[in-house]
């Protein structure tokens, strides 16, 4: 990271491919489209190596380059919002449309499909501390310097955010 | 139902995430670990959040970028590179494009030169000097870290600072804190020998402090709590000296020395007392608004046990222990003065008295309380293990006090670490007001689990056998507890002592064989005519034969203990309790089942089976079945306890076995069978009632079978047949439910899964070791997002999925059975071989009905 700093462009690109999959999942989780997550993710590389000399040396990279990806991805998401905002109507029902009421019939259990969908439910200020912990297994406190929030703040968004979680998954079983 | 018990729900729903992500530590995971064995809600609860986080874990998998990705990432910084080398224009390089020229600068620049923003000595001045300001402006911060309180939308206030993110040796509470709860709580805790230090703080030895309550307050200082209104229950269990005070309204104090107490305000105004009682290691003071109670010109109050109210404005007095006969004089001959309406009136106390025992022998320095509500009472056996409670069950403010809510528990004394707690029991007769009642107090040994087994039809389990299954829930292995055992008695009450402590990530489930099941898979079972002696001959599937003697028919009794050889080697064939009528023909029909073909013996006989033929597989109703599949089984699943049962109808001349009974345990609080890390084995009272169920098909070959229902320990359902089948029946509808398969007898974990059991199925196919999981790209020529699996051949040939597939193009499933699987999407499909490899595009096939099967 040193030589990044000082501007080494090898030592970027090997950085690059160490971290490309886990700003991209970061990023495409926040998205959920793949080409939004590629700009997105393209974004907060160059933006993290234009500011790699605000990096501090004695700190852990992925929390760094996490927090520059999902403002990145944020300020997509922001924009998509922005031009799409005449079709909410169109946007609200998708969901449903989407659904086969067959699909689940068959099933009598709880898969990550399941979780995949209702993790797509939620807005992006909750799937994105959910995101941070449990597929880059970043702590309480890297989320929270990530998302930047306070650790109180995060706390609460984390539970709030499992809280959404679990309220979606189960209501079929409790049907 | 105690409101308390709903309280510690209410706590354990805000813990439980944390619970599972492992972020808990020391006694409050110890707590949450009790209390989720304890509390069959709350670890159904735990087992869902579970069964989330896994599949959350499993749902967001890693994504891989493009292909191109770090080239398009490295065009765009050296672009980026290229404009902000604008600012310090380029040397000159023409003839090329502008980037080229530019990045080919920066190389050379960075190659040759030094680095192009070498400004380390500036950086390190700059650094110097925000180092001195930070320094600065973070030494308070340091001195006094602030501990923010996390509201979590049911309203609990938890500030957790035991280790990670919490507070550390040197660490600090920001003091003062201020704060308003609405039925909250709030934690401050120190696991850390080294104790803490800071700004109002004092240092000390490892301490915690809980709050809980609801009003406003104020965190003066550690040992300062300084509460406007409302009311707060406070504990504290130091290793080392702790003080705590709690302002009341008016100013003064409460100072509480080490060891347990408790502090609960209710509605006070205007009121204030500062007490201060080295040596107690419990005190409940209760003030009520207006009340009367308490003379505070002496210092000699004592407060060991029952309710106090207060008469006059406070000032601060000492508070002395009392034996608990001269604390309950005084206590229950207050010298009542103004009348105040809310005190109970005496006509309609609720005397209690008892002797404390444990072992047969009276326990003196015993703690006994009565509960009614949030109202609490105690007092102290004395040296003959007597105790006398007295509480009010007429409130003049409420009839809710004189309902029936009443709850008896009790605490060892101090220095006997080898008796249990008490945990809360209802009265077996409910005192009126008014009444005296006697209750004696049974202190159970530690490491003990007493309970009672009851069957299906409300009558107990008699005779069935008890042992202890130790599961270690982070490697996934069982193994019995050698040496610990039970037999149920005439009443199905069973005793188990000797249960060593479990060790972190161990439970501890009980295995119950009740007397009269088989556990006959594999067995054959046959009547040899031409002995004598009426001999049964049953051979255990290629094994030898195992010859028996048909008892006299009034003993009913045959066992087998034999391990038979040959294929089912494994397998302890246990043919236990064969009842036969009396006198009179009897007709005795077998079904057993070998793999999965049925065989049917019949004997007709006149009071012993005289003669035996095999039969043809046919269909039958409950109650004519004799050494049916039954596997022992035994839930101990939070407070869930299940047990197979046969027994005989000897008015249809036929054995009968009631298969798959599931049982709650009853009672409050109990029973706690699970003990916290590093704690010695806690006793605990299990009394199980059968309840209904379901199926679960668990296709794993040769195999011990292990379920857990909720966040409960697993229950050993039993062995696996030839074919690798199992039935297990009566599972909990709605449960979540994860079943290990463990292989043989070697311990060895084999594969699990979790599912939640759909009511609207009788039965559910579970796929465990050789289940796979599917993430492919589906060509995108196809419109749908939902796919269709099939599995084409062996034993789960039929098994049907769906599966959707994602904005990506992949579509993922797991838990897949073995076999070759057909996918199918909007109206073409492709089969994926054993090798799991999915064929390219050009190999997906119009579907056509069946086809591929």
């Amino acid at each position: 990271m040193t030589r990044v700093r000082d501007g080494d462009l090898v030592a970027f690109e090997r950085l690059v491919e160490r971290y490309k999959v886990g700003v991209f999942s970061l990023c495409f989780q926040i998205l959920r489209s793949r080409e939004d997550a590629e700009e997105a993710s393209q974004d907060a590389f160059v933006k993290a190596f234009r500011a790699r000399e605000t990096y501090d040396l004695d700190r852990k990279v992925s929390p760094w380059l996490l927090r520059i990806a999902s403002n990145a991805a944020r300020d997509i998401l922001r924009k998509r919002q922005a031009r799409t905002v005449v079709n909410s109507d169109l946007l609200a029902v998708e969901p449903d449309n989407l659904l086969d009421p067959n699909a689940g019939a068959g099933e009598n259990r709880l898969d990550s499909e399941d979780v995949h969908r209702a993790l797509g439910d939620l807005s992006e200020q909750y799937r994105t501390p959910l995101v941070l912990k449990y597929l880059h297994g970043l702590t309480n406190q890297e989320i929270a310097d990530t998302v930047g929030v306070s650790l109180s703040s995060l706390k609460v968004r984390l539970s709030r955010a499992r809280e959404l979680l679990h309220a979606r998954l189960w209501k079929r079983w409790e049907e | 139902m105690s409101p308390a018990r709903s309280r510690e729900c209410r706590k354990c729903d805000s813990l439980l995430v944390a619970y599972c992500d492992r972020e808990l530590e020391g006694r409050l995971r110890d707590w949450v670990d009790e209390h989720v064995v304890a509390c069959k809600r709350c670890g159904i609860e735990l087992s869902c959040i579970e069964l989330e986080t896994l599949r959350l874990r499993e749902a967001l998998v890693p994504m891989e970028p493009p292909v191109d990705f770090t080239d398009a990432v490295m065009d765009r910084v050296r672009d980026a590179l290229a404009h902000e080398s604008v600012v310090e224009p380029p040397r000159s390089v023409r003839g090329r494009g502008f980037t080229s020229r530019v990045l080919d600068q920066v190389r050379e620049d960075l190659g040759e030169a030094p680095p192009v923003r070498n400004h380390r000595a500036r950086r390190i001045a700059v650094a110097l000097a925000a180092a001195v300001v930070l320094v600065a402006f973070s030494l308070p911060y340091f001195l006094s870290k602030k501990v923010e309180a996390p509201v979590t939308p049911r309203g609990w206030v938890v500030v957790e600072a035991s280790n990670a993110g919490g507070l550390h040796a040197g660490d600090a509470v920001s003091l003062p804190y201020s704060g308003e709860l609405n039925r909250g709580h709030i934690v401050l805790s120190s696991g850390e020998p080294a104790g803490v230090a800071g700004a109002g703080l004092e240092p000390a030895g490892g301490w915690r402090i809980g709050l809980e309550g609801r009003g406003r307050f104020t965190i003066i200082s550690r040992d300062h709590i300084a509460l406007e209104d409302g009311e707060l229950l406070a504990s504290s269990e130091a290793t080392t000296a702790e003080r705590l005070a709690v302002d009341l309204p008016g100013g003064h104090a409460l100072g509480l020395q080490p060891g347990r107490y408790e502090v609960v305000v209710e509605g006070v105004e205007g009121r204030s007392i500062g007490l201060a009682m080295p040596g107690l290691d419990r005190i409940t003071v209760r003030v009520y608004e207006g009340a009367a109670g308490l003379r505070t010109g002496g210092v000699d109050v004592a407060v060991a046990s029952g309710s106090l109210a207060m008469l006059e404005p406070l000032r601060p007095v000492a508070i002395h222990p009392l034996a608990s006969s001269e604390a309950f004089a005084r206590l229950s001959e207050p010298e009542v003065r103004g009348g105040p309406e809310n005190l109970a009136s005496r006509r309609d106390d609720v005397v209690v008295r008892g002797i404390v025992r444990a072992r047969g022998e009276a326990v003196p320095g015993a703690r006994v309380a009565i509960h009614s509500g949030e109202r609490e009472v105690t007092a102290v056996s004395g040296d003959d293990g007597s105790y006398e409670l007295r509480i009010a069950m007429a409130d003049a403010r409420s009839s809710e006090t004189a309902s029936n809510d009443l709850w008896l528990s009790a605490l060892a004394p101090s220095g006997r670490g080898d008796l249990a707690a008490m945990p809360f029991r209802s009265f077996r007769d409910r005192p009126a007001p008014g009444e005296t009642v006697y209750e004696e107090v049974r202190l159970a040994s530690v490491g003990e689990r007493r309970g009672r087994l009851i069957g299906a039809d409300g009558a107990a389990l008699v005779g069935a056998h008890v042992r202890a299954l130790r599961i270690d829930g982070f490697v996934g292995t069982a193994r019995m507890l050698d040496g610990v055992e039970a037999i149920s008695d005439e009443n199905g009450a069973f005793v188990m002592d000797r249960l060593p402590p479990e060790s972190a990530g161990e439970s501890t489930a009980y295995v119950v064989e009740p007397a009269s099941v088989s556990m006959p898979l594999h067995v054959e079972y046959g009547i040899d005519e031409t002995a004598e002696s009426n001999q049964l001959l049953i051979r255990v599937s290629d094994g030898d034969p195992v010859e028996l003697p048909v008892q006299n028919p009034a003993t009913r009794v045959v066992w087998i203990l034999k391990r038979p050889q040959g294929v089912a080697a494994d397998l302890v064939a246990r043919v236990e309790r064969i009842d036969l009528p009396a006198a009179g023909r009897s007709t005795v029909q077998v079904r057993l089942l070998t793999g999965t073909t049925l065989h049917w013996w019949e004997d007709e006989g006149t009071g012993a089976p005289r003669s035996a033929h095999e039969g043809e597989p046919r269909a039958t109703g409950k109650g004519a079945v004799a050494l049916l599949a039954a596997p022992p089984r035994a839930w101990a699943g939070g407070n869930a306890l299940a047990a197979s049962a046969a027994k005989v109808d000897s008015s249809q001349h036929a054995l009968r076995v009631d298969t798959g009974l599931v049982a709650s345990v009853f009672g409050r609080d109990a029973p706690r069978p699970s003990s916290s890390r590093g704690e010695r084995g806690k006793s605990a009272e299990l009394d199980l009632r059968v309840v209904g169920g379901t199926e679960l098909v668990v296709p794993v070959e040769a195999a011990r079978i292990y379920v857990r229902v909720g966040g409960g320990a697993a229950w050993f359902a039993g062995w696996t047949d030839l074919d690798g089948r199992i039935l297990v029946s009566d599972l909990p509808r709605g449960a979540a439910v994860q079943v290990l398969a463990v292989s043989g007898t070697q311990d060895l974990f084999v594969g699990g899964g979790r599912y939640v059991v759909d009511e609207a199925k009788s039965a559910h196919r579970v796929g465990l070791a050789a289940t796979r999981s599917i993430a492919a790209h589906v060509p995108p020529v196809f419109g749908s997002r939902l796919a269709r699996l099939t599995i084409l051949d062996g034993a789960f040939e039929g098994f049907e999925a769906s599966a959707r597939i994602g904005d990506e193009g992949v579509l993922r499933s797991s838990e897949l059975p073995p076999g070759r699987l057909r996918i199918e999407v909007d109206g073409r499909a492709v089969v994926v071989g054993a090798d799991g490899v999915l064929p390219g595009a050009d190999a997906w096939d119009a579907a056509s009905s069946g086809s591929g099967r």
